[in-house]
C-alpha cells in the first residue's frame, strides 16, 4: 500500500498502518539524522520524536509534498532544536580540520574516484567531510544524495527556496571537492 | 575565472549535472564552461561526488536496534490520542495567507466586506409588482391588502374593486414591501408611520393620480 493509503488508514483509526510507515522510513530517517549530528543515541531519540510528531499532526499533513519529505522536514526541525540546546558542541570548524585528516580524505577520495579498492576505510573519512559542512549545506547534501529528494522537496524540508537549495548544494559540493582535491584549486 | 560571472551559473551547473537545462541556457553554460576551468571542475564534481558519497553508508546499528526502536514508537503511538482528519480553520487560513497571492485575497476579502456593508445599509429597492403578483395572492391576503389600502387612504370611499383600484393595490403592495413583512397582518395607521415613510407613500400615491 502506498503512503497515502497508510495515512488514510491511520487517520481512520488503524494504528498498525502507521507501524508500516515507521518501518518504511525508519532507516532512511536514521541515516539522515545521523549524518547531521553523528551521535547514535541522539539520533535514536530524534527519529522516535519525529515519528511521534508525525503521528500527532498527521491530520494536518496537507500533501503538498510527499510524506517522506514531510518526515525529513520534521526531523530537521528536531535536529535544529537539539542543536540549539547544545550550541557549544557545534561541528569542528574548517580551521580545525587537521592536515593529516585532510590528507587521509584526499587519498581516500582518490581511491574512490579511481574505482575504489574494496577497502571501506575511506567511508568514515567521507562521512567526516560531510559532517564538517555547515548545517544547511549538510542538510541539503544529505537530502539530495542520501534521501534522493528533488530540490523542490529539499526546499520545503529545509525552509528555503528551490534556487537557494541548489546554490547551497553547489557550495557544498564545491567545498567538498576543494577539501578532497586541494591541489586542483 | 570571473567569480562574478561564475555566480550566475551556479544553479545552471546543478541543473546541468542533473541532466537539465536544455535550450539557450544550456548553450550559454557550455560557452562559459569552454572558458572557465573552475566551473568545468565544479560540474565534474557535481556529477561525480554524489555517487562517491552514496557509497559511504552510516554504520548499521543492527536488526535488534531497529526492532526495539519500532516497538518503542508503536507503544508510544498507542498511548497518544488518535489523529484527526480536520485541518483547523486557523491553520488553513494561515496557509492561505502565506501564499503569494495573499494581497489579492486580502483585497477580495475587503471588497466582500465593503459590498456586504453597502448591501445592508442600502434601502431595499422599490418593488416592481405586476398584476400577476396580485393574482397570486390568496383571498385573505388580498382582503388585508384592501384594508391596508383603506387605512392609508380612508377617504377613497368604497373599497370595491374596479380597474383603477388595481393600481392602488399594486401601490399598497409596494408600500407593504417598504414598511416590512409584518405590515400586512398588522395594518398600520397613517399615524404609525414616520414622516419619511409618509412622504414616500405620498409620492407613490400622488404619482399615480
Amino acid at each position: 500500500m502506498d503512503d497515502v493509503g497508510l495515512i488514510r488508514g491511520t487517520l481512520a483509526g488503524r494504528r498498525e498502518d502507521f507501524d508500516v510507515l515507521v518501518e518504511r522510513y525508519q532507516k532512511l530517517l536514521y541515516g539522515f539524522v545521523y549524518r547531521l549530528i553523528a551521535d547514535h543515541a541522539q539520533t535514536d531519540d530524534i527519529v522516535q520524536m519525529t515519528f511521534l510528531q508525525a503521528y500527532t499532526h498527521l491530520g494536518q499533513f496537507a500533501g503538498r509534498a510527499s510524506f517522506k519529505t514531510w518526515l525529513h522536514q520534521i526531523a530537521l526541525n528536531q535536529v535544529r532544536a537539539a542543536r540549539r540546546g547544545q550550541r557549544r558542541h557545534e561541528q569542528v570548524p574548517m580551521e580545525e580540520v587537521t592536515e593529516s585528516s585532510l590528507h587521509q580524505a584526499q587519498v581516500a577520495a582518490g581511491a574512490a574516484l579511481d574505482g575504489g579498492t574494496g577497502n571501506s576505510g575511506w567511508r568514515p573519512v567521507l562521512e567526516s567531510l560531510i559532517a564538517d559542512l555547515p548545517l544547511r549545506q549538510r542538510s541539503v547534501v544529505t537530502l539530495r544524495i542520501f534521501s534522493d529528494l528533488p530540490f523542490k522537496d529539499i526546499a520545503l524540508a529545509v525552509g528555503i527556496t528551490e534556487n537557494s537549495a541548489k546554490v547551497n548544494y553547489h557550495h557544498a559540493i564545491t567545498r567538498l571537492r576543494q577539501w578532497l582535491r586541494e591541489d586542483e584549486v | 575565472m570571473n567569480r562574478w560571472r561564475c555566480r550566475r551559473y551556479r544553479i545552471s551547473l546543478v541543473d546541468c549535472a542533473a541532466g537539465r537545462p536544455a535550450g539557450p541556457e544550456r548553450q550559454r553554460l557550455e560557452r562559459h564552461l569552454a572558458h572557465c576551468p573552475a566551473c568545468a571542475r565544479n560540474l565534474a564534481a557535481l556529477r561525480e561526488l554524489p555517487a562517491i558519497f552514496q557509497r559511504s553508508t552510516v554504520a548499521d546499528p543492527g536488526e535488534e536496534f531497529w526492532l526495539r526502536q519500532r516497538r518503542e514508537i508503536s507503544r508510544a503511538v498507542r498511548n497518544l490520542p488518535e489523529p484527526r482528519w480536520a485541518v483547523p480553520l486557523a491553520a488553513w487560513l494561515e496557509r492561505l495567507y502565506q501564499r503569494p497571492w495573499r494581497a489579492a485575497f486580502t483585497a477580495a476579502a475587503a471588497a466582500l466586506v465593503a459590498l456586504t456593508v453597502y448591501r445592508v445599509a442600502e434601502p431595499p429597492p422599490a418593488s416592481q409588482h405586476t398584476p400577476r403578483d396580485l393574482a397570486a395572492l390568496d383571498s385573505g391576503s388580498l382582503a388585508m391588502l384592501h384594508d391596508f389600502m383603506e387605512a392609508l387612504a380612508p377617504d377613497e370611499g368604497e373599497s370595491q374593486s374596479h380597474p383603477a383600484d388595481e393600481d392602488m393595490l399594486l401601490a399598497a403592495l409596494s408600500i407593504h414591501d417598504l414598511v416590512g413583512a409584518n405590515a400586512l397582518p398588522e395594518v398600520p395607521q397613517a399615524g404609525d408611520l414616520n414622516e419619511e415613510e409618509l412622504e414616500v407613500i405620498g409620492n407613490l400615491i400622488g404619482g399615480m393620480g
